[in-house]
């Protein structure tokens, strides 16, 4: 054989192998699939551990003006407020105490809406919300896709916003975590440029776009976030009359916009010609609007709004407040601060930026709150604040405190409460309770009585370690749960050997320095293991539950970062301010604050494996059913090992078939789970990390679940505009 | 084994230049084709790169027969690390047709080794030079 003949024989072969493997090579890089169709110092003594009602410590507010006395820092315009503020002057509010040092103002709107289920919500095909269900159960019960033909599903559309930035140019990067809305036969969708897409749920086509021109600057946040729309309809809505549904948008810079739902057109009636400048109340510590990235929850034509902004630059920041508008007019109904109002000149936020839960025939809505700023030192916030990182139920027609559970004394690890509790009936002991399930970045799920705020399963007080740091007071004790099991174990998983080796020893040398005294160790100057640190234990994604049979699933996370003190002689404040590491001013206490996460020099994580979970609880006896490794770490692109699993963001969807639809995990995959054993039965890549909540719902008798895909930065520098579709292929 | 130099196809090495080539069609296909979950990160570059070395050593070792031992033993060893390297980056990149390659090529190589030419062999052509010498 010639040399030619073999090279030519060569090329050949070597095409053919190419050829034999391309559809291999197409499936894996998804080319196969259709085109493309288109975010008191608490000294914990009798706190925690048994719920508080409004008896329980109301402070009298000052009654003047927005009820505050603290000092007002509004008159430098760092809020981005526009609308014309005497608009609003001739609006009288009055304040009244709320309960355990919260206040209530009553706008004037005050005392319309009502009580019970709004009919138009209880559509079982729908996804009407951004849990699926006020009562955050994330639980749909179409049973079309099953365990057994999972298997086939198929991608049916995708549509791309063409809303995303990955920070290289002008726009910073965009963080999408949207859940899409499916109603009024529409699929809506809001992105982190703050427009709303409304399309046609079986194919993808857009059927309108709204566009507020909205300011694209990280005013609040290192990204530009934004977690999807809320949807609103009249009882009756009158045929031919306009904002009879109405769909509505907030963004960073605290404009609520509600737009029309089948026309996209602005809703004139709603506010100020079709917007709410929510930044108007942000009247003391306004150093940064009030972002308005997590959707309204809509209730008997109330829209109850939280707000995001960083309670790591400031220590006296803007206070925690949630405002109950009217869903047509954008009037207040009520405004509730979670502060007592003799602390915020020194200290802010506590404030709702997760999604809250309602039941709708109790009329209580249930807020996560967070901690107070700044996050990492509480020594200029030594009074009992006890509505600080607590779930906290309100009354929804006056916003007074029902009761409230402190899940975290003298918060001072950024344990936020910060996803929706779930409100599920459970049979326990022979006897139906109506429960509610909250999870937490500190690890334990509370299993609270949703009407009163007692244990269902034991909160105890415990001792934890004390500070040792010059004007810190760390609570002595802490709320802790044994049953069911806390989602990550009480010891830190220890030095990964691999990663020690690779720095040569330095994992272990670091584990050594500095301070782990088991949960709730302090911060401290020399560096204090954190696990679970601010990332979690559990996410804002939450957990979902069928509750036909109380089996409860979350996703969470296994994270060790250190936090250390700096005194403010020696801060210097390096880099630019991030959420998961890096250097945190706080304001004017006397320490700033760094957050590390335990990596070694090449960027391995320092601990052991595995580094995210999904988990199954029965709450019906608290067992824990199955924990797994969830997901995959992906580095330069390399996978790590399924056993060592993923941090995840987002959360994960049950159906009544036995199904769990999650994205959530690093590795930029979508998946279908058995709800009886926690087994990955279908798996699709898509174009970034899909940290959402996914919809499933029904359209015209099929059966879809739809992905929003963003990224996330925190779990990996990758973004995308991706709305992807999948259903069963049809006969 | 001295009997057989010379003579016939030099199977192992033509099928390594076809597996070689394969792969680094494959590897461009990873590295630039967005979407895939590993396009543009560094291990597609890695593996890039790896399988252009490899394509470039199958090349040498058909085009230069009559190699020193030294450099022909030596060659036949980086491009054996070359293949173990890069099917395990592949089999970490969870690619697959890659990693299929890379198993294709490591046939090729042993194939190479056992029952080429004498002439195109590493060790054979080492012995040989050890005996002209």
């Amino acid at each position: 054989m010639t040399k030619t003949r073999l090279i030519a024989l060569s090329t050949v072969a070597s095409l053919a192998l190419t050829a034999a493997m391309a559809p291999a090579l197409a499936q894996e890089a998804g080319t196969d699939q259709p085109p493309i169709a288109g975010e008191p110092e608490d000294t914990g003594q009798g706190q925690g551990g048994t719920p508080s009602g409004p008896e329980g410590g109301a402070d009298e507010p000052s009654g003047e003006g927005a009820g505050f006395t603290g000092e007002t820092e509004s008159s430098i315009d760092h809020t981005g407020a526009d609308a014309d503020p005497s608009r609003y002057e001739t609006e009288a509010t009055t304040t009244e105490p709320a309960g355990m040092g919260a206040t209530v103002e009553s706008g004037p709107a005050a005392g319309a809406g009502g009580r019970g289920p709004d009919a138009w919500m209880e559509t079982p095909d729908s996804w009407a919300t951004f849990n699926g269900d006020l009562m955050a159960q994330k639980y749909s019960p179409a049973d079309q896709i099953t365990p057994e033909n999972v298997g086939n599903l198929e991608k049916v559309w995708e549509y791309h916003t063409g809303d995303v930035s990955d920070g290289s140019e002008d726009i910073p990067t965009t963080v999408w975590s949207a859940t899409p809305l499916f109603v009024n036969d529409t699929l809506y969708i809001g992105t982190p440029f703050y427009r709303i897409i409304a399309l046609e749920p079986a194919t993808g086509e857009e059927k309108w776009v709204f566009d507020p021109d909205a300011r694209l600057e990280a005013l609040t946040q290192p990204a530009m976030k934004n977690r999807g729309v809320a949807y609103w309809q009249a009882d009756e809505p009158q045929e031919g009359e306009a904002c009879q549904k109405i769909v509505y948008i907030g963004t960073m810079d605290a404009k609520l916009y509600g737009v029309d739902a089948d026309t996209g057109e602005t809703c004139d009636g709603f506010g100020d010609g079709g917007v709410v400048d929510v930044n108007q109340w942000n009247t003391v510590n306004a150093k940064w609007p009030l972002s308005l990235l997590q959707p309204p929850t809509v209730y008997n034509d109330t829209l109850f709004l939280g707000w995001a902004g960083k309670d790591w630059t400031d220590s006296a920041a803007p206070p925690g407040t949630v405002f109950a508008l009217d869903a047509r007019s954008g009037e207040l109904k009520w405004m509730f601060h979670a502060l007592p109002n003799e602390v915020i000149e020194r200290t802010g936020t506590a404030n709702v930026w997760a999604s809250m839960s309602l039941d709708p025939e109790r009329g209580l809505l249930y807020l996560p709150i967070s901690s107070p700023s700044p996050n990492y030192y509480g020594g200029n916030r030594l009074e009992e604040l006890p509505l600080a990182t607590s779930v906290t139920a309100v009354d929804t027609e006056t916003g007074e405190v029902a009761w409230s559970r402190q899940l975290v004394h003298h918060d001072i690890w950024d344990y936020d409460t910060v996803a929706p509790p779930t409100l599920v009936d459970i049979e326990k002991d022979g006897e139906t309770v109506p429960a509610l399930v909250q999870t937490s970045k500190q690890g334990f799920i509370y299993v609270l009585n949703r009407e009163t705020g007692e244990d269902v399963y034991p909160v105890e007080e415990r001792p934890v370690p004390a500070s040792d740091i010059e004007g810190e007071e760390a609570s002595p004790t802490q709320p802790f749960v044994d049953t069911p099991a806390p989602v990550v174990d009480d010891d830190w998983p220890g030095v990964f050997w691999l990663a020690d080796l690779v720095a040569f020893g330095g994992c272990s040398e670091r584990a050594e320095g500095v301070r782990w005294e088991g949960r709730f160790t302090p911060p401290s100057l020399e560096g204090t293991i954190a696990y679970p640190p601010t990332t979690g234990g559990a996410q804002w994604g939450g957990g979902s539950v069928d509750p036909r049979t109380g089996i409860y699933v979350v996703n969470t996370n296994s994270v060790v970062q250190i936090y250390t003190l700096i005194p403010r002689e020696e801060f210097q404040e390096e880099g630019q301010e991030g959420e998961t590491a890096g250097f945190y001013a706080q304001g004017d206490v006397p320490y700033g604050f760094q957050l590390e996460t335990f990596l070694n020099w090449a960027g391995m994580p320092c601990w052991n494996p595995p580094y995210g979970h999904i988990q199954a609880y029965d709450l019906k006896t608290g067992e824990r059913l199955w924990r797994h490794p969830f997901g995959q770490v992906q580095r330069y692109g390399f996978y790590m090992p399924e056993s060592w699993g993923s941090v995840t963001i987002g959360g994960p969807v049950i159906t009544a078939s036995g199904l769990i639809f999650i994205g959530a995990s690093m590795d930029s995959r979508v998946r279908a789970l058995s709800l009886e054993t926690g087994e990955v039965l279908w798996q699709d890549l898509v174009e970034a990390p899909a940290v959402s909540l996914p919809a499933v719902y029904t359209y015209q008798g099929r059966q879809y679940v739809t992905f929003i895909v963003g990224g996330n930065t925190i779990l990996l520098p990758k973004v995308s505009d991706q709305v992807v579709t999948y259903a069963l292929p049809q006969d | 084994m001295a009997s057989r130099a010379g003579s016939g196809a030099a199977w192992g090495v033509w099928l390594l230049l076809a597996g070689s080539i394969a792969a680094l069609a494959a590897a461009a296909f990873y590295t630039f084709n967005d979407g895939n979950g590993i396009a543009f990160t560094g291990g597609t570059y890695l593996v890039l790169v790896s399988t252009a070395l490899l394509l470039a050593g199958a090349m040498i070792l058909t085009q230069y027969r009559d190699m020193p031992g030294w450099f022909s033993g030596t060659l036949g060893l980086l491009i054996l690390l070359d293949i173990l390297g890069t099917a395990a980056a592949a089999y970490f990149l969870l690619a697959w047709v890659l990693l299929g390659l890379m198993g294709f090529c490591l046939l090729a190589w042993l194939l190479h080794l056992f029952a080429d030419p004498a002439r195109y062999r590493v060790l054979e052509s080492r012995a040989i030079e050890r005996k002209t010498a």
